[in-house]
């Protein structure tokens, strides 16, 4: 039993308690709001809220890594020529479209240049993400008559206007050891065996006789491709382009599950018997791997694995690197272009950089570069003595650099376009997880491709049929216009 | 040594009732529980003010879009569709196959930290001194970001090149492919979660065992059970509240898989290792179906609210005539 | 359990045990360790390289300077510093209210606890609309905020357990005495927790340290936490293994380090029972 004056005095104590311990508490809460809101601005300098770039800066948006350096290099020529400085932000490579949707989503102010693969470009265009080039025309003519056909109107323009620049022309190439391929009892074999000479394949069917024959496991392996999720469909979309497939009919229905699709997808499935056991873990750096290390005697890769194999810091091949393009057609998958974002508070100088960068002179001193991941796409890059890094090295011998150019100017003769029309990036996604699935076996290619026509079908409707239609069609004329046949 | 019998009555102390809780006389009984009320309260307040303005708000954003037909990529109005999107996601069999990655992943998480932390404890127990060494060291894993756990992983699985597959041609075992490998690929995957994992749970686990009094261990000993029995009558019980806490917190967590699959596998070879909160994010961040996506995260909210709900009650009630010094019902 | 006198079999085994589990749990970090360490030539070769041939500073140096490493430390720092802190002024009470008092039952502290149960997909969503419509995208401010939310139910969760554990009586006596609630609570309940804060104060620390999906949504440049470093590593070209284990190194030891001196606190402040042992 209590006191009762005891009990009494609390009440008063406690009130006056709780009014200090209110304090505190609303005290706390407010603090927790200020304090990392001033830490912010004292130590970012520029207060909590973004404030625009002041024109001294350039800020572009690309993926991390390599493909950052040739913006590196030439900075300075930039500053001294227009006094603004750059700065890069390098979004990780796995999800910078889902960075650069959110960001352009949100209308944010952070990039002016932004590089991406040009298979974004349909959707950016049709979201109004970026800013039409022609106006800034009279800054600088970006010489796109030197731009190879296959790169130009139909990858940088819509509706006949300009969206971008091209950043790095990129193709798949087929890349050989030339010393097998040269050897005199391995030709004699593989004459007796298949009945005509061992040559870098011009049909699927050879490419499947030649990595059958090399295929010694587990010293030599006879072909590898990217297997993994993420561009798996490219490799696909390679043969299937070989064997005269097309993304869609005119009225929008996929062509990726016709008969010439699953004869495309069956063969790749078929290629894994002639590859690493690995293969369904093989990506980009793992594919350049198998070549570069000796252990693979025929990749279909991107053509800057080249550079690399001609590079003795990264390649025990070197010398050895034979290329050719693939056969029949030459998928163009990725590519980098640049361009001008609609919310930049910097759009001329923005469109500077992005002209200075794509210049003639100026990109042929890195789309040979094996630091940087770009590549040739333009005439004047395709010469033999253009083979050189950003500082004016050789980076291949006189003849394999003979060897390489070559083999890029006759595959973009039949270059294969990327899909680049609204929604490319969802079309390709899912096609991708199909084709990945039927690599791993657990469907057909049949029921994969089946399956992801008719994913595209929804894709197709969701979008606006009509409105793809004439994307699509007017996509078609472009690389028909370019002399591409299609 | 206090008794308890399970929920006291509120406001009684063991001397009778406490003056935290009650006071005589009907009326200022009723203004200090009021008064000790609303100091709980002014405890939890910047608590649910903060979590208020950031849960409750994605919570309606999510319900809401749920129900709309919302492409991010597709401008136009956002049609209402009510529960379209739900019955969409109820018929997707790419949802189905996520469930079941998700529930063998949850599955196997528990099927083998629980006893490997279990058993670990009760050596960790054993030493007769540097447990707590030991404990903090076993426990670096846990330490690491899971996106550098799943960075080092995918070096050690890796076919060529990882110590993994040496260590197992030096035994003659065979080459596994691994993340490769449609079949291996899902329990490598709960391997590196174990091995991330585990040390947390033996951690708990072991915290909980040093916290049994004596005399119950020994007195168990005396009676001349054997250590399993030891183990399973007495310890298991009397760390029901410890094994909820890490049960469910592991559960949670492992539902939830999402930052090792980006890193090692990105839900491949095919879909063998898309768990339900990576097809989730495919379907927000990648196709931006803000609908779809929604409605799949609402959708795995409930089930992870059953299963929580099933857990805790199952490790709150208290061992049938077990005698418990001081349980501390979750 | 004292092992007896003389070596048991028993023992012989438990110790064999241990010693695999340490191997199996510890082999993986130095792994990492020594990657860090080694020239780009060892990092993938055919048999693996256990031991560096060379001590190759430069991934270190690359990780620090070229890759931002050094601001991604202090970044983490700043980040995880504040959100556990405040997570902790507001869990901490939170935790005792819920433990002691039951406020809310039942439903309130799991409704507390389901804010965990959220997919981070679609908690990214909204968030990343609410926190770019303030303006605040790339600051420190929305990932401590972000992080502080993730925190608090933890934090007061699991604490509740450990506060229902002390005996009453010492806060029962104070206040008959004429201390407030608070003081009770302050001066008393908290001093007896101690060992329990300090541990989910670290764990807590950790998980803010490690996070890696919110870091890398709400943040661009200016603000770079170390986990969102190592994904710009994995560039489409080449995997710099070497730099990914030297910026994961960086990202570790400290934490290892802060979890080796609180070692004590972990295992004692997790036990129930603590007060009495005493």
């Amino acid at each position: 039993m209590k006191d009762p004056k005891s009990t009494r005095k609390h009440p008063h104590a406690d009130r006056a308690r709780s009014r200090v311990t209110r304090r505190a508490l609303l005290s706390t809460a407010a603090a927790s709001v200020a304090v990392p809101t001033l830490l912010d601005a004292v130590l970012s300098g520029q207060g909590t809220l973004y404030a625009a770039t002041p024109s001294t800066t350039v800020n572009i948006e690309i993926d991390a890594g390599q493909n950052e350096n040739p913006f590196r290099w030439k900075a300075s020529e930039v500053k001294a020529r227009w006094g603004f400085g750059i700065n890069l932000i390098g979004l990780p490579f796995v999800g910078q479209y889902e960075k650069l949707v959110s960001e352009l989503t949100a209308r944010s102010t952070a990039y002016d240049v932004l590089v991406f693969p040009p298979y974004f470009l349909g959707d950016f265009v049709a979201l109004n993400f970026l800013r039409d080039l022609d106006q800034f025309k009279g800054l600088g003519d970006p010489q796109l008559a030197d731009y190879l056909p296959a790169y130009r109107d139909p990858v940088i323009k819509r509706n006949g206007k300009t969206y971008a620049l091209m950043y790095d022309g990129d193709l798949l190439q087929v890349t050989y050891r030339k010393d097998l391929f040269e050897d005199p009892k391995e030709r004699a074999a593989f004459k007796s065996k298949y009945g005509h000479d061992l040559a870098p394949p011009k049909t699927w069917d050879e490419y499947m006789e030649i990595a059958e024959f090399f295929h010694r496991p587990p010293n030599l392996y006879g072909t590898a491709f990217y297997a993994a999720r993420g561009f798996c469909y490219a490799w696909f979309i390679n043969i299937f382009a070989g064997l005269g497939g097309k993304w869609f009919e005119a009225d929008m229905t996929p062509g990726i599950n016709s008969e010439i699709g699953v004869r495309a997808l069956t063969l790749l499935v078929k290629m894994k018997n002639f590859a690493p056991p690995n293969i369904l873990q093989i990506d980009y750096p793992g594919l350049n791997a198998v070549f570069l290390n000796g252990s693979t005697a025929m990749v279909v890769q991107w053509d800057d694995l080249a550079l690399k194999v001609e590079n003795p810091a990264m390649s025990k091949v070197v010398g050895k690197g034979g290329y050719a393009p693939c056969p029949v057609r030459s998928y163009m998958p990725y590519s980098r272009v640049m361009a001008v974002s609609a919310f930049s508070k910097n759009p001329e100088n923005a469109y500077r950089l992005a002209w200075y960068m794509q210049l003639p002179k100026v990109s042929v001193t890195y789309v040979y570069d094996p630091e940087c991941g770009e590549d040739p796409y333009r005439y004047s890059h395709l010469k033999y003595d253009a083979v050189k890094n950003h500082l004016g090295k050789p980076t291949m011998s006189p003849a394999a650099a003979r060897n390489y150019v070559d083999a890029i100017r006759e595959g973009l003769k039949a270059g294969y376009p990327e899909l680049s029309i609204p929604g490319a990036p969802r079309y390709l996604d899912i096609l991708d997880l199909y084709v990945n699935q039927a690599l791993a076996g657990a469907l057909s290619p049949k029921a994969a491709l089946d399956a992801a026509a008719r994913e595209w079908k929804s894709i197709t409707q969701a979008e606006d049929p009509g409105r793809q239609k004439a994307a699509y069609a007017a996509w078609i004329d472009a690389f028909r216009k370019a002399g591409i046949q299609y | 040594m206090r008794e308890d019998t399970g929920r006291r009555e509120r406001g009684e102390g063991p001397s009778g009732p406490s003056p935290l809780r009650s006071s005589p006389g009907p009326a200022s009984r009723r203004h200090l529980l009021s008064a000790q009320r609303r100091f709980g309260w002014w405890l939890l307040l910047p608590s649910l003010i903060m979590l208020a303005a950031n849960s409750i708000f994605p919570l309606l954003y999510a319900v809401g879009v749920s129900t709309k037909a919302y492409q991010m990529l597709i401008p136009g109005p956002r049609r209402f569709v009510g529960l379209a999107n739900y019955i969409q996601a109820l018929q997707d069999p790419l949802v189905w196959h996520s469930l079941a990655v998700t529930l063998y992943f949850v599955g196997g998480v528990l099927v083998l930290q629980f006893p490997a932390g279990l058993g670990l404890a009760l050596l960790l127990h054993r030493l007769p001194r540097r447990q707590e060494l030991v404990a903090t060291l076993l426990l670096i894993p846990t330490i690491l970001s899971a996106s550098v756990v799943g960075f080092q992983w995918v070096q050690l699985y890796n076919y060529e090149f990882g110590p993994l597959n040496y260590l197992l041609a030096l035994l003659h075992l065979g080459q596994p492919t691994w993340t490769a490998d449609p079949h291996l690929a899902l329990p490598a995957l709960i391997f590196v979660d174990f091995w991330e994992w585990t040390p947390f749970m033996t951690l708990l686990l072991f915290a909980g065992l040093r916290s049994l009094p004596p005399q119950i261990v020994d007195a168990a000993r005396v009676d001349g059970s054997t250590p399993w029995q030891v183990v399973w009558r007495v310890f298991l019980p009397l760390l029901r509240p410890i094994i909820g806490i890490a049960l469910i917190l592991r559960i949670i967590m492992a539902f939830k898989l999402f930052d090792i699959v980006y890193v090692l596998t990105a839900g491949g070879p095919g879909i063998a290792t898309e768990s339900l909160a990576f097809y989730t994010y495919i379907q927000g961040f990648r196709y931006f179906n803000m609908g779809y996506a929604s409605a799949l995260s609402i959708l795995q909210l409930i089930l992870i609210t059953i299963l929580a709900k099933l857990l805790l009650r199952l490790t709150r009630r208290p061992p049938i005539g077990g005698f418990i010094p001081q349980e501390a019902p979750l | 359990m004292r092992p007896r006198h003389g070596i048991h079999l028993a023992d012989v085994g438990s110790y064999t045990l241990l010693g695999i589990a340490l191997i199996v749990f510890l082999f993986p970090v130095y792994w990492m360790l020594a990657t860090s360490l080694k020239p780009p030539g060892e990092w993938l070769t055919r048999p693996p390289v256990f031991w560096p041939s060379t001590i190759h500073w430069e991934n270190f140096t690359d990780a620090l300077i070229k890759w931002g490493g050094l601001k991604g430390l202090r970044d983490s720092l700043i980040v995880a510093s504040l959100s556990t802190a405040i997570s902790m002024v507001v869990g901490v009470p939170a935790a005792y209210s819920l433990g002691r008092y039951r406020t809310g039952g039942e439903n309130l502290s799991f409704i507390i606890l389901s804010v965990l149960f959220m997919p981070p997909v679609a908690v990214a969503i909204p968030m990343y609309l609410f926190w770019s419509r303030l303006g605040l995208i790339d600051t420190y401010t929305a990932l401590v905020g972000q992080y502080t939310v993730f925190n608090i139910p933890f934090i007061a969760w699991v604490l509740k357990s450990f506060f229902e554990d002390i005996p009453r009586e010492m806060e029962e006596s104070a206040v008959v005495n004429g201390a407030t609630r608070w003081r009770a609570f302050w001066e008393i309940a908290v001093p007896l927790a101690r060992p329990s804060i300090v541990a989910v104060t670290l764990l807590a620390f950790i998980f803010s340290w490690n996070e890696f999906f919110f870091a890398v949504i709400l943040t661009r440049a200016r603000v770079t936490t170390l986990p969102f470093i190592l994904p710009t590593l994995m560039e489409g070209h080449n995997v710099l293994w070497g730099d990914i284990a030297a910026i994961a190194t960086l990202g570790a030891v400290p934490v290892v380090v802060l979890a080796f001196l609180l070692q004590r606190y972990l295992v004692r402040g997790l036990s129930f029972g603590t007060v009495r042992e005493r």
